[in-house]
């Protein structure tokens, strides 16, 4: 039995020769697909409606790839999320409102394009406040996005370039509890 | 993989998974933690692609990343006996080749892991150094004695031989 180092033809091709690939079971691939989509990993096969753009998917989708959103690519799944809240603003009725819609989409594209962007939605003008509160209005958002950054700073720096600013609006920007 | 198609998806795992699956087989054994680690590693994958930045083939990337849910499956204590699942996998040859199998499956973790990635897989020591984070040195020093371990394991009898 030699010690040397070095394998033998003979050692090297019966090692070369044993099998490199195992045919996984099925199932296993749809498991790995169903925990990617769980995750929002990968997008769901989902048909072009542009039925379902005209009853109000986001604008902000409009500026999206054929109306159909993807899931973003996280910039780091340890980074914590935050939610900008679109208050105020132009009202849909005035000025270029397509022009608009085209700008937010292209800055959710951006984010999106950093792997940051989780989610966004134009919100609907109707408001009903529930609860036993003082408050009978509740300052209504117009909209939302969400997006991974590494810290509060970070996050306000994102916030900054949101166009909704650049249009009279306010934004609010707040971390979601990691607990 | 990077813009989240799913059909996209199925085409890399179809045309990765063999290899990673009979890994995760050689140095896990029992078929549920394979198919666990393997699942583990594409989640993993697919969160991390944002940090893959083309310095080694996507299949080395897969390997590394699987290597590391096996680490993890094993402190868990999550595995099985490597011998029991090469004879699973194994289609029913007699002769060396299940001795071969059989005589890796009995090494221990970390000397199978270098046999195999060097010896079966083809990789280099600069890829297996990268891959199990050691130095080159650490390979090539783990391989020797991995092959001393394997040939006292298949006795005085040349392996292999036609």
């Amino acid at each position: 039995m030699t010690e040397d180092e070095e394998l033998t033809p003979e050692e090297e091709a019966a090692l070369r020769a044993l099998p490199r690939e195992a045919e996984p079971p099925p199932a296993l691939e749809e498991r790995v697909v169903g925990a990617l989509r769980d995750r929002g990993l990968v997008a769901r096969r989902r048909p072009v409606s542009w039925n379902s753009l005209a009853a109000g998917l986001v604008l902000f989708a409009a500026g999206l790839v054929a109306g159909r959103w993807l899931p973003a690519r996280p910039a780091h799944p340890a980074e914590p999320v935050y939610l900008l809240l679109l208050y105020a603003g132009p009202d849909r009725t005035t000025g270029d409102e397509a022009a608009r819609a085209h700008e937010y989409g292209a800055w959710a594209a951006s984010l999106r394009k950093d792997g940051r962007l989780l989610g966004a939605e134009r919100l609907g003008s109707e408001q009903r406040v529930l609860g036993e509160g003082s408050l009978a209005e509740l300052p209504a958002p117009r909209g939302y996005f969400l997006f991974r950054a590494s810290d509060m700073q970070e996050a306000l720096a994102i916030a900054r370039t949101c166009p909704h600013l650049r249009h009279g609006g306010q934004v609010a920007v707040q971390p979601l509890d990691p607990v | 993989m990077r813009d989240r198609g799913e059909d996209a998806f199925r085409v890399l795992y179809r045309r990765h998974t063999p290899v990673l699956y009979r890994l995760a087989l050689r140095l896990l054994g029992e078929g549920a933690g394979a198919e666990d680690v393997v699942q583990e590693a594409w989640i993993r994958a697919a969160e991390r692609l944002a940090l893959f930045r083309f310095e080694s083939s996507l299949r080395t990337w897969l390997v590394g990343i699987l290597l590391n849910c096996v680490r993890e499956a094993r402190r868990r204590g999550s595995s099985g006996d490597p011998l029991s699942a090469e004879e699973a996998a194994s289609p029913p040859v007699v002769g060396d080749a299940i001795d071969l199998e059989r005589a890796i499956g009995g090494l221990a973790d970390g000397y199978r892991r270098v046999l195999v990635l060097h010896d079966v897989l083809g990789h280099t020591h600069r890829e297996i150094a990268a891959l199990l984070g050691v130095d080159e040195g650490t390979s090539k020093s783990q391989l020797f004695l991995a092959r001393r371990a394997l040939r006292r394991r298949l006795g005085p009898v040349t392996r292999g031989s036609p």
